[in-house]
């Protein structure tokens, strides 16, 4: 007799449970996917909605619509990364998982790393929802173009590794070169990585499987002559973690290339506790048997918060003793966190993400802009497409005007003219106002007329007026229109130096502003413009 | 005075900081056994947390006489392990040929599993539902009508061919009768 229910019973009884958040923060999203503006995410045919008019070929779109409060069928509701969206537009990026050989990574992975990762860059009410086994679609508020969501699909990874997985450290990317030629000359195979040079140093967290490949992925970086390829033993992979930041407030990174043992990634660590300068990590059942039979201390790198601020996510915080019957390390070391918060949750990626496709979704209304008379674009870039209403200002004795053009890549032209003399400095780049939408971008354009700065940038829809003003009581005249800022001031005389030179600090103080709404309340997280 | 049923607990979770998150604590551990049992734990978490969020959206409309949720959100959960349907009959069948179980690859599956997963994926998505709905979830032809919001004929039906076609489907595979328990492997396999 076949017992079909104890057969489905005890089938699959023995896969690990899923870790669950706690129900409190379960609560809190279901409470913020349906307060957000009270909708849900729909996926519909398209019916030439103005929104997916500037991408073609796409058969769906996604869309912001209200639920039918009757409709008996449950309604996809994308996983809400943190918080409430600041604006209703940005874009829905379909994005394929292309898991690392020999890594485990799981989607909870994934979409775990994208979570930390919309928090680290204060991205608010994005969503992931999975759309297949290894497909995904992000809605990412306030992304007007495809590059910001590139640069947000770039995660750092984060391992645990055995101590004596550290083959090299360095100061900058170019410390690994020498290890990764000692690699080649011994006949190890070995995979590609890019790394560029200058300050910050960065590395690309992508891995090519041939030189050629690297050199082809070199090509596509933003800055080509600044990127070398670094060859790195296979089973090898790069760590970078901020170790300060000097005087000029520039950060400084250290690097370390780990064998790349079997780890456990965020997902896996169930719990850590600090007390009395020792901190115990307890990992789960599945890396516990990763490092079975194994006696070295174990190297964590995990993201840490300090007050509220987000750390760089690949900070080492040292090593430890692995238990294998509990699952606990137990780190003896005072790290110096007492007060802080410990925190790992941006798990170890193990894949990259390959961007397939975005689509609009909502209303960019900042770039809702009233037409003006037509004027040719003073840059040659063969795509400035619409002419804009310009904005003026008084600076230096004359009158500064701004105008705009878009272009079919959403990039756009600036153009500062002088009234007086007519001259017209032009600069051609993409003036976006960022994720997560501030009420203030960060200036992208600016000029000296006269004695006179002038700086221009982005501002949300919903900034009807500013104020500005520089520490030094300098009066600072501003204008916004048309989903955009103009600032002008006088920087303060100052007096000689010894040697009888002027400094430039000053003109190149930057102001402090505050964005008010249209009934003179003052709008949340704004971005001085730097 | 007991505690609050789960239909007080919905109706308060617009006014209570705490309601909502304790309908969550009741049901969440069997919503997650029983979609990681049909999808594996990644998707589950997903699974569990949209079926809350649903819950939570559509509380207005839960049935205010009924003190059980556990049915009407196991039936949320099972529309949402629908749209993988097609997903999950492949990693059935994956697990049934190839002895590695895509939903949890780290784990070796053990006992009657593959043979299971072959008779699993080729049921109707239906009978699927109710099997793993009674002998995963608990839930009574009552509750599974609930749950999927069908006649209890119905449920009974469909719950009767699903047991009927899944042994005639292991009997093919020479399997005519339900073995022992295995033991349970030592700590160190874990």
């Amino acid at each position: 007799m076949i017992d079909i229910d104890a057969l489905v019973s005890d089938f699959r009884s023995r896969v690990r449970d899923v870790r669950l958040p706690s129900p409190a923060v379960v609560a809190e999203q279901a409470r913020a996917g349906v307060k957000q503006g009270q909708h849900s995410w729909v996926w519909i045919a398209t019916g030439g909605a103005a929104a997916a008019a500037t991408v073609a070929g796409l058969a769906v779109i996604f869309v912001n619509a209200k639920p039918a409060p009757n409709s008996g069928e449950a309604q996809p509701v994308g996983k809400i990364a943190f918080g409430t969206p600041r604006v209703d537009w940005g874009m829905v990026a379909t994005v394929k998982v292309v898991r690392d050989p020999g890594t485990a990574s799981t989607m909870a992975d994934v979409t775990a790393s994208i979570t930390s990762e919309a928090r680290r860059l204060d991205i608010p009410g994005m969503r992931i929802k999975q759309t297949g086994s290894d497909e995904l679609t992000l809605s990412v508020p306030a992304a007007e173009a495809i590059n910001q969501v590139k640069a947000f699909l770039t995660i750092p990874r984060l391992r645990i590794v055995d101590a004596r997985a550290v083959l090299a450290t360095g100061s900058s990317p170019n410390d690994l070169i020498g290890p990764g030629q000692r690699a080649l000359r011994n006949g190890t195979p070995v995979r590609y990585l890019m790394a560029a040079a200058g300050r910050p140093p960065t590395l690309s967290t992508r891995f090519a499987p041939s030189l050629a490949a690297a050199r082809a992925e070199q090509r596509s970086w933003h800055d080509p002559e600044n990127a070398f390829v670094l060859a790195v033993p296979r089973g090898v992979t790069a760590v970078q973690w901020q170790t300060g930041v000097d005087k000029k407030g520039v950060p400084s990174s250290a690097f370390a290339l780990v064998r790349d043992e079997p780890f456990a990634s965020g997902t896996d660590i169930t719990g850590f506790t600090v007390k009395d300068g020792t901190f115990k990590v307890t990992v789960s059942g599945r890396a516990r048997k990763r490092y079975a039979g194994r006696t070295e201390p174990v190297r964590v790198f995990g993201l840490w918060t300090a007050y509220g601020r987000q750390a760089n996510p690949a900070q080492a915080t040292g090593l430890g003793e692995l238990d294998p019957a509990t699952g606990v390390v137990t780190f003896h070391a005072n790290f110096g966190y007492d007060g802080r918060t410990l925190n790992f949750a941006d798990p170890n990626l193990g894949a990259r993400l390959a961007l397939q496709r975005v689509q609009r979704y909502g209303d960019v209304q900042v770039l809702i802009w009233p037409k003006g008379p037509a004027v040719p674009s003073p840059i040659s870039n063969g795509g400035a497409m619409q002419t804009a209403e310009p904005i003026s200002l008084d600076a230096g004795g004359t009158t500064v005007t701004l105008r705009v053009w878009f272009t079919g890549s959403n990039a756009v032209v600036q153009s500062l003219i002088d009234a007086r003399t007519g001259r017209s400095n032009s600069a051609s780049s993409t003036c976006h106002l960022g994720l997560g939408a501030p009420a203030l971008g960060p200036s992208c354009a600016s000029d000296v007329i006269g004695t006179d700065t002038v700086v221009v940038g982005r501002v949300r829809h919903d900034v009807a007026r500013i104020d500005a003003g520089l520490a030094s009581g300098a009066r600072i005249r501003s204008r916004v229109a048309n989903g955009w800022y103009m600032l002008a001031w006088t920087p303060p005389a100052e007096a000689p130096t010894s040697t009888g030179a002027r400094t430039l600090s000053k003109r190149f103080e930057l102001p402090t502003v505050t964005a008010y709404d249209k009934d003179g309340k003052v709008l949340a997280r704004q971005t001085p413009p730097g | 005075m007991g505690p609050p049923t789960d239909a007080e607990l919905l109706a308060h979770a617009d006014t209570s900081t705490t309601a909502f998150a304790d309908l969550v604590e009741r049901h969440q551990a069997r919503l997650a056994r029983y979609a990681t049992r049909r999808l594996g734990p990644d998707q589950a978490a997903d699974i569990v947390n949209e079926t809350f969020a649903v819950a939570y959206a559509k509380r207005d409309r839960f049935d205010q006489k009924v003190a059980d949720a556990g049915p009407w959100l196991l039936g949320i959960a099972t529309n949402f392990i629908r749209r993988h349907a097609r997903s999950e009959t492949r990693m059935l069948r994956a697990l049934a040929e190839r002895g590695v179980d895509p939903a949890a690859p780290e784990i070796t599956p053990r006992g009657m599993d593959r043979q299971v997963a072959a008779a699993l994926a080729r049921l109707r998505r239906q009978y699927r539902d109710v099997l793993f709905l009674h002998a995963v979830a608990g839930l009574s032809h009552d509750e599974i009508a609930t749950a999927l919001d069908v006649p209890v004929g119905t449920a009974r039906g469909w719950l009767s061919r699903a047991r009927t076609q899944a042994a005639a489907a292991l009997q093919q595979q020479g399997i005519t009768r339900t073995p022992s328990p295995e033991p349970e492997p030592k700590a160190s396999e874990s």
